[in-house]
C-alpha cells in the first residue's frame, strides 16, 4: 500500500482504497476495545447483557467509528458526551486531556443517557497534536442513590436519581487517581464490582489509544486524520442520497406515552415530530411536543437526537454509523419539551419510555415513505431493578442488586414474513442474563421464560410475540423498583394491522395478594416466594390480519403461538382441533372473514429491497 | 506395514496424502456430493491404493458443517424443563445484524411444536425442588414419535450439577423408541448457561442421525472394499477421534470457522463454509511448521476459490475457542481451533456500491461461472482475473483441475469494474487485491490484536492454491516480515489429517478463592479428570507411553464472570500452586486486558485437562531436480510494473537465495515475492520469504 493524503479535491476519495483501509483499521479498534469490556467486565449487565460500547471521535467529539456490538442507545449520545466534555471545561482541551489521561462522565446532561452508563473518555496525540478520543461506555448495576440499582421511577430531579460524574480525572498522564475512585466507589452498592468494571474501562480506552498509535506509524497522522474526516462526509452523503429519493413534503406526527409519573393528572404525555424532505435535506422538527414532565419520563436532547439517529440507522443499515448520519439531518428541538430535559430534570426514564417514543416518530413517519424499510411498532423497555440481603446458605447477609429487563416483539414489515422476538431499539445490541447465571448469582428462582400465546400484534404478517418471565425469591424479603412505559398503549400496528398487547406487571398472580405492579414502583417490598410475572409486549402487526395466509394461522395455532379462539378472533380462521390434528375449517373461515380483506402489494417492496 | 491414508473432503476438493515408509502418494480429484463417501474411495483408487493395504483412515469431513449451514440436518425434538421451550428460539436475544430491520435470525434447529415442556427442576445449588414427571417424558416421545421424528435432545436447568433427571429421561426415550437417535447435554458438556448448552445439544442430537449414516456407509463401503484398518475422523479441536465417538459426538466435527469470520469481519448473518473440509488439518500442518522449525507465533492462512481460513498459532499451539458458532445464534461449546473462514478468496467478486465505493466479495463466482479467466462464462471481475491483469498469474500456468486462463476474458471484465471508479483497468486491479487483501489483514486483526496479539511479531504461512500469491503483499499490511510458503500448500489438509494427534479435553466447574484453595481438592479434581483421561485415550488405543496430560486452571476475579485459562504445572499443584497461579494470571491479565488490579481477590472457576496422542509425522522428501530455467514477466506491483524473474519452484536446489520481483511456480500453487522481499529454500523444501527493509 502506497503512501498517499487523501484529499477532497478531483475525484471525491483520491485514493477509495486507502479509505477502505483506514476505515476497516479503525473499525478494527472499536471491536477489539469491545471484545475487551465484554471479557473483561465484572457486571452481568454488561458482561453477559453486553450493555457497553467503545468508539473513536475526532478531536471536536465527532463520532468517527464505533464497534460492531456496541449499545445502540449509546452510539447516538457518544458526540454529545465528547463535545459536552470539551463545553465543560475551561481553557483548551490540550490543557485539560493530557497525553495518558483518561476522563469519567456519566452527567446525563453533558451528553450521557441516564446515570448507570458511565463513560470513559482518553485523548489520542499523534506527534504531539491531540488527534482524536478514545471513548467507552458501560452500565454499572449501581450508581447509589435511594432505589438499590438506582433507576427510581419517582425521583423529582437529578438529586434522586444517584450520583452525577461531571467529567473528573481518573488518570492523570498515566497515575491512577485512587482518591477520585474511592469517592466514587463510597457512594455506590457492589463497589467491588465497580471497580472491576472501573478498571476494565480504563483498559480499554488504553488499548484503543495505543492501538491509534500503532496505526500512526504505519500512516501519517495527517492521513488518519483527514480519514476521519472523510468517513463523516462518506456517511452523510449516503444519506442524503437516500433522502434525495424520497418526496418531497411534510408528515406530521405523535407518540403516545402511558403517564408523567410526577403529574397528578393520568393524561398520556406526547411526543410529536413533523418531518419535512425537501430534496436531499430531512429536518426533524420536535417543537410541538410537551413540556417537560415532573416525573422521570424526560430525556436530554442527546438521548432524543440518539435515538433519531439510531432508528435512521435502522431504516438505512447500510450507512456506517458516525457523525456523517448526523449531519445529514436537521434537527430542531427547542428548550422546554420532555425531549430537551436539563439539569436537574429527573431523566431515569429516557431509556424504557422516551427513546421509544422518539423512535416510534421515526419508524411512523418514514412507514408512509418506504414502507418496505421499516416496521410496526416494536417492543418498548420495562427497567426493573430489584435488591436486597441473598440469604441462601453460605451468602446470608450479602446484599445483591439484580438488574432485569426482558425483550419482545419487533413489529410486523411488508416486506419480510412476521417478526422476530428481540431487544428494545435502545438496545438491540445487547443480550440477555441467562436464567442459569442469574439463579448462580442471585437468591432468584424463575418459573418460567417464554413467548406467550396470542400476544404478537395481528397482521397480514403480524409483529413478533411478547416475551413473558415469571420469577420468585424463595429465600427473603426483597425490594422492587420499576420504571417503564406501554401499559397504556401497546405496540403500533398499520396498514390495517392490530396493535400488541400492553405491558403486564403482577404480584402473585391468580392469588388474593394479586397486586398490579404497574410500571413506577420505588422500593416495593416483595415477601419471600411471591411470585413476579412480568409481560413485555410484542411487535404491532402489518396490514389486514384476515388476509394473511390462512396456512400461516394453522402453523401458528400449531406451534402454540396463536390459540385457536384467537384465530378466529384475529384473524377470521377458523381451526379445529382432533387429537394432534388441527384442520383448518375453509367454509366457516371464509364466512367469518367475509369480503373485502386484502393483502398489501408487496410485490415493489420485495424488489426494491433485493439490491 | 500398511498404509496411513489422510483424506480431506471439501466441498470442492477431496485431497489425499498416503503415507508407507519411504513411500509417498498424493491425490486431488473432485468431491462428490451429496454422495461424499464415493469421493473418499475415488481418492483412493486415483492414488493406486488397494483398500486391504491401508491401516489407518484419518479423515476431515464438511459433512457436519454443511448440514447445519444447509439446513440438512434430522428433524428433531427437544425436551426441555416446564416454562423454558423457548430458550433455544430467544437465544441470547441479540441479532446478526443489530440495526437491520429486515434482518431475521436463522429458524430454529427445532419448531417450537416439537420442543416438549417437562415438570421437573434443580436449584442451582444442585439440590432437586421438584422431581421428574416421567410421564411427561413418554407422552413427548410418543407424540414426537408419531411426526416421524427420530432425534431426541434433552436439555434441563442446572443439570451441569446433577445429570440424574436427564439420564432418566434419556433412558425413557429409548423404552419408547429404541432407535432413538438420543443425546443429553449433560453427557456433552457440563456447565451453565442454558442456551449455549441447549444449542450445542441440539444440534448434536440433529447432526447424529446425518453423521452416523454418513460414517457407517463409508465405513461399509471402505470394509466391502476389503479396508480392515480403523477409521478415524478429525473434529473442529484439531484432534482424531474414533467412528463410535463421533456418531455420539457429531456436534464435534462442525467447524468454528463459518460464522466467526462472518459476522467479525463482514457483518453478514449467514455463514461462510470453510474452504477445506476440516480446516483445521491445515492448522494443524502450521503447528508441525511451528514446532519444526522453531517458529514461535505463526498466522496459519488457507485460501481457496470462495473463502479463506485463518488461525493462529503460538508456541506450537493453536488458539482453542470453548464456543463457537456455525450460523448465527447456533452456539456450539466445545474447544475448538479458533479459525476464521471469511468470504474472501480467488472467485471473491469485485462489485461498486452507492456511494462508487469498490469492494470485493463475500459474494463469489464460485466454481460455476467462475473468474471470467476460467472461460466457463463468468463476466464479473474477480480476484483471480485481477491477478491474471497484474501479471501474478499467466496462461501458461496450469491451475488444479486442468483449468487454463483466458487473460483477455480477464482484462475485459477487469475494465468494466474499472470504468465505474474511473480508474486504468491496472490500477483497479491493483484495487482488487488491494482490498482482498484488506479484507483478509482485518480477519487476520481480529484473530490477532482482538487476543492482544501483534501480527507483527507473526510468520505467516500461506496455504491454498493462492494463498502464496497473496501472503507476502498481505504481510506488508500487517507488518509481519516473514512468510514460510509449505512444499505443497495445495494438499495441505489431506496431509494436516495425518498429522493430527488424538485429543480429548475433561472440565469439571469449581468456585473456590484462590486465596484459600484447599490443593488436595483442587489435586483431587485434577487427579480424577486425568484418570479419566487415561482411560478415554487407552480406549482409543493409544499407549501409555505416547500420552500427554496438560492440565490448566480457569481464573477470573471475584464476581467476573469470564476469566482466563491459565496453563497449570503437568506435575500438579505444589505449595506454592496459589502464588504461581496468581502471578501467572496478573501477567497475562495485563497483557490481554491492559490494566491489572491486585486488590479485587481472584476466584478459580474450573480445572480442564486436555489428553493427547502425539502423532509421528510422516513428511514429504524434498528433492530438487531438472535445470534452473528462469523466464521473465512484467508484473505490476504496489509501485507500478516491474519486470520479475519467473521460476520453477522444483528446480530450485536447498540454500537458493533469490531477491524479488519474482514468481515460483510449482502444479498446485503460484508464490508472489515482490520487490523488497526475499526467498530462501529451506532443507524442509518450505520456502521462507523475508522482508528486507523496513516498511514505509
Amino acid at each position: 500500500m502506497s503512501e498517499q493524503t487523501p484529499t477532497r479535491t478531483g475525484l471525491r476519495y483520491r485514493d477509495p482504497i486507502l479509505f477502505q483501509v483506514l476505515d476497516s483499521a479503525l473499525s478494527s479498534i472499536t471491536d477489539e476495545m469491545g471484545a475487551l469490556i465484554r471479557r473483561a467486565a465484572f457486571s452481568l449487565v454488561v458482561s453477559e447483557g453486553a450493555d457497553y460500547s467503545g468508539t473513536i471521535s475526532d478531536r471536536d467529539g465527532n463520532l468517527v467509528a464505533s464497534g460492531a456490538t456496541d449499545l445502540a442507545a449509546h452510539l447516538g449520545t457518544i458526540p454529545f458526551t465528547v463535545k459536552g466534555t470539551l463545553a465543560w471545561i475551561d481553557g483548551a482541551p490540550e490543557d485539560y486531556f493530557r497525553p495518558g489521561d483518561v476522563v469519567l462522565i456519566n452527567d446525563p446532561y453533558i451528553g450521557g443517557t441516564h446515570h448507570n452508563d458511565m463513560r470513559a473518555i482518553m485523548p489520542v496525540y499523534l506527534d504531539g497534536t491531540l488527534a482524536a478520543f478514545i471513548q467507552n461506555s458501560a452500565h454499572w448495576t449501581d450508581i447509589g442513590g435511594h432505589v438499590p440499582g438506582t433507576f427510581d421511577p419517582n425521583a423529582r430531579s437529578s438529586f434522586g436519581e444517584g450520583l452525577a460524574v461531571p467529567p473528573v480525572h481518573i488518570v492523570r498522564e498515566g497515575v491512577f487517581q485512587s482518591e477520585m475512585a474511592d469517592l466514587i466507589l463510597r457512594n455506590v452498592r457492589l463497589a467491588e464490582q465497580a471497580r472491576g468494571d472501573l478498571m476494565t474501562q480504563i483498559g480499554a480506552v488504553r488499548l484503543g489509544e495505543q492501538r491509534m498509535q500503532e496505526l500512526a506509524r504505519r500512516y501519517a497522522a495527517e492521513t488518519i486524520v483527514n480519514a476521519m474526516a472523510e468517513l463523516i462526509d462518506y456517511s452523510e452523503q449516503l444519506l442524503r442520497e437516500e433522502i434525495r429519493k424520497l418526496p418531497d413534503g411534510q408528515w406530521p406526527v405523535e407518540a403516545l406515552m402511558d403517564r408523567d409519573p410526577g403529574a397528578e393528572s393520568d393524561a398520556p404525555i406526547a411526543a410529536r415530530m413533523t418531518l419535512t424532505i425537501t430534496g436531499d435535506r430531512a429536518t426533524m422538527d420536535f417543537s410541538a411536543t410537551d413540556g417537560p414532565a415532573k416525573g422521570a419520563m424526560n430525556a436530554s436532547r442527546a438521548v432524543t437526537i440518539s435515538s433519531a439517529v439510531v432508528h435512521m440507522k435502522m431504516i438505512f443499515p447500510h450507512i456506517p454509523m458516525n457523525q456523517g448520519v448526523f449531519r445529514a439531518i436537521e434537527f430542531v428541538l427547542p428548550e422546554g419539551t420532555l425531549l430537551s430535559a436539563v439539569f436537574p430534570a429527573p431523566v431515569s426514564g429516557c431509556a424504557a419510555g422516551v427513546y421509544p417514543a422518539v423512535g416510534d416518530l421515526i419508524l411512523k413517519a418514514f412507514i408512509q415513505l418506504i414502507p418496505e424499510r421499516c416496521m410496526a411498532g416494536p417492543t418498548g423497555l420495562l427497567n426493573i431493578v430489584m435488591g436486597g440481603v441473598d440469604g441462601r446458605a453460605g451468602r446470608e447477609d450479602e446484599e445483591f442488586v439484580m438488574y432485569l429487563w426482558l425483550e419482545g416483539g419487533w413489529g410486523g414489515r411488508l416486506a419480510r414474513k412476521d417478526n422476530a422476538v428481540a431487544m428494545t431499539t435502545f438496545a438491540t445490541t445487547s443480550t440477555n442474563q441467562p436464567v442459569e447465571l442469574q439463579e448462580r448469582l442471585y437468591p432468584v428462582r424463575f418459573d418460567c421464560y417464554r413467548m406467550e400465546q396470542d400476544s404478537a400484534g395481528a397482521g397480514w404478517h403480524r409483529g413478533g410475540p411478547g416475551i413473558t418471565r415469571r420469577w420468585s425469591f424463595p429465600w427473603n424479603d426483597i425490594v422492587l423498583s420499576d420504571l417503564g412505559d406501554g401499559e397504556r398503549f401497546g405496540p403500533w400496528g398499520y396498514a390495517g394491522g392490530v396493535d400488541a398487547r400492553p405491558n403486564r406487571f403482577l404480584l402473585a398472580p391468580g392469588t388474593p395478594e394479586q397486586t398490579d405492579v404497574g410500571m413506577f414502583r420505588t422500593n416495593m417490598p416483595v415477601r419471600a416466594a411471591r411470585v413476579l410475572d412480568c409481560f413485555q409486549p410484542g411487535g404491532g402487526g402489518y396490514g389486514d390480519p384476515f388476509a394473511r395466509s390462512t396456512g400461516y394461522v394453522l402453523d401458528d395455532v400449531i406451534d402454540g403461538l396463536v390459540s385457536i379462539d384467537g384465530a378466529v378472533r384475529d384473524y377470521g380462521v377458523v381451526i379445529s382441533r382432533d387429537g394432534d390434528l388441527f384442520r383448518i375449517d375453509e367454509a366457516a373461515t371464509a364466512i367469518q372473514r367475509g369480503p373485502g380483506h386484502v393483502a398489501p402489494d408487496d410485490r415493489a417492496a420485495k424488489g426494491a429491497i433485493h439490491d | 506395514m500398511g498404509w496411513r491414508v489422510g483424506i480431506d473432503t471439501g466441498g470442492t476438493y477431496t485431497d489425499l496424502v498416503a503415507v508407507r515408509g519411504e513411500d509417498r502418494r498424493i491425490a486431488k480429484i473432485p468431491s462428490t456430493p451429496p454422495d461424499y463417501d464415493q469421493g473418499v474411495l475415488d481418492a483412493i483408487r486415483a492414488a493406486g491404493i488397494s483398500p486391504a493395504d491401508i491401516d489407518l483412515i484419518a479423515h476431515g469431513t464438511t459433512v457436519a458443517t454443511n448440514a447445519i449451514i444447509v439446513g440438512g440436518g434430522a428433524p428433531t425434538a427437544l425436551l426441555t424443563t416446564a416454562g423454558f421451550r423457548d430458550v433455544l428460539q430467544l437465544g441470547r436475544h441479540n441479532r446478526g445484524e443489530p440495526f437491520d430491520i429486515l434482518w431475521d435470525p436463522p429458524e430454529p434447529l427445532v419448531r417450537r411444536r416439537h420442543r416438549y415442556e417437562v415438570p421437573e427442576r434443580l436449584d442451582a445449588d444442585g439440590s432437586e425442588v421438584e422431581p421428574l414427571d416421567e410421564g411427561a417424558v413418554r407422552v413427548a416421545v410418543r407424540h414426537a414419535s408419531a411426526q416421524g421424528i427420530r432425534a431426541f435432545a434433552i436439555c434441563f436447568l442446572h443439570s451441569y450439577l446433577d445429570p440424574s433427571h436427564e439420564e432418566r429421561a434419556h433412558a425413557i426415550v429409548l423404552e419408547e423408541q429404541p432407535d432413538a437417535y438420543v443425546c443429553h447435554s449433560a453427557e456433552l458438556l457440563r456447565e451453565p448457561p442454558e442456551f449455549e448448552r441447549t444449542s450445542t445439544t441440539v444440534i448434536n442430537a440433529t447432526l447424529m442421525p446425518v453423521v452416523t449414516g454418513y460414517l457407517r456407509a463409508l465405513d461399509d463401503r471402505l470394509r466391502q472394499a476389503g479396508f480392515g484398518g480403523r477409521l478415524t475422523v478429525m473434529h473442529s479441536g484439531g484432534g482424531l477421534m474414533s467412528v463410535e465417538s463421533a456418531v455420539r459426538f457429531p456436534a464435534r466435527l462442525v467447524t468454528s470457522g463459518p460464522a466467526a469470520g462472518a459476522k467479525a469481519a463482514e457483518g453478514l448473518a449467514g455463514g461462510v463454509l470453510p474452504a477445506s473440509g476440516s480446516p483445521a488439518a491445515a492448522v494443524v500442518v502450521a503447528q508441525v511448521m511451528a514446532r519444526d522449525q522453531a517458529i514461535d507465533q505463526l498466522i496459519s492462512l488457507d485460501i481457496g476459490g470462495t473463502s479463506a481460513d485463518i488461525a493462529v498459532v503460538r508456541d506450537g499451539q493453536a488458539r482453542l475457542v470453548t464456543e463457537y458458532s456455525p450460523q448465527f445464534g447456533q452456539p456450539i461449546r466445545f474447544p475448538a481451533i479458533d479459525l476464521i473462514a471469511i468470504g474472501a478468496g480467488g472467485g471473491s467478486v469485485a462489485w461498486v456500491d452507492a456511494g462508487d465505493l469498490p469492494h470485493v466479495g463475500p459474494r463469489s463466482a464460485s466454481a460455476i461461472p467462475g473468474p471470467a479467466a476460467y472461460g466457463r462464462g463468468g463476466t464479473e471481475a474477480t480476484v483471480t482475473d485481477a491477478n491474471v491483469v497484474l501479471g501474478r498469474l499467466a496462461s501458461d500456468v496450469d491451475l488444479a483441475g486442468g483449468v487454463h486462463l483466458d487473460a483477455v476474458a480477464a482484462y475485459v471484465a477487469v475494465s468494466a469494474f474499472a470504468d465505474r471508479l474511473g480508474l486504468t483497468p491496472e490500477a483497479a486491479a491493483r484495487g482488487i487485491i488491494d482490498i482482498c487483501n484488506n479484507n483478509m489483514a482485518r480477519s487476520i486483526r481480529v484473530v490477532t490484536v482482538h487476543r492482544g496479539l501483534d501480527p507483527r511479531d507473526f510468520t505467516l504461512v500461506p496455504f491454498g492454491g493462492a494463498g502464496p500469491l497473496h501472503a507476502a503483499e498481505l504481510a506488508d499490511l500487517l507488518g509481519i516480515r516473514q512468510v514460510l510458503v509449505p512444499i505443497a500448500p495445495g494438499v495441505t489438509s489431506g496431509l494436516g489429517c495425518l498429522y493430527v494427534d488424538i485429543v480429548h479435553d475433561l472440565g469439571e466447574a469449581r468456585i473456590v478463592p484462590l486465596a484459600t484453595a484447599d490443593r488436595a481438592d483442587l489435586q483431587g479434581i485434577l487427579d480424577r479428570l486425568t484418570r479419566e483421561m487415561r482411560s478415554r485415550l487407552d480406549e482409543e488405543g493409544v499407549e501409555t507411553a505416547l500420552q500427554s496430560i496438560e492440565p490448566s486452571v480457569d481464573l477470573r476475579y471475584l464476581g467476573q464472570v469470564r476469566g482466563l485459562t491459565i496453563p497449570a504445572p503437568a506435575s500438579g499443584f505444589d505449595g506454592r500452586f496459589r502464588e504461581d497461579l496468581r502471578d501467572r494470571f496478573y501477567a497475562e491479565y495485563q497483557r490481554q486486558f491492559h490494566s491489572v488490579s491486585r486488590e479485587i481477590p481472584i476466584e478459580v472457576a474450573a480445572i480442564r485437562v486436555r489428553g493427547t496422542r502425539i502423532t509421528e509425522r510422516p513428511s514429504i522428501p524434498f528433492r530438487a531436480g531438472g535445470p534452473i530455467r528462469a523466464t521473465e514477466r512484467t508484473v505490476i506491483g504496489p509501485d507500478g510494473p516491474v519486470t520479475a524473474r519467473v521460476l520453477d519452484r522444483s528446480t530450485l536446489p536447498v540454500g537458493t537465495v533469490l531477491e524479488g520481483p519474482l514468481i515460483l511456480t510449482q502444479l498446485d500453487s503460484t508464490t508472489w515475492v515482490p520487490a523488497g522481499w526475499t526467498a530462501e529454500v529451506r532443507t524442509s523444501g518450505d520456502v521462507l520469504l523475508t522482508r528486507q527493509e523496513a516498511i514505509r
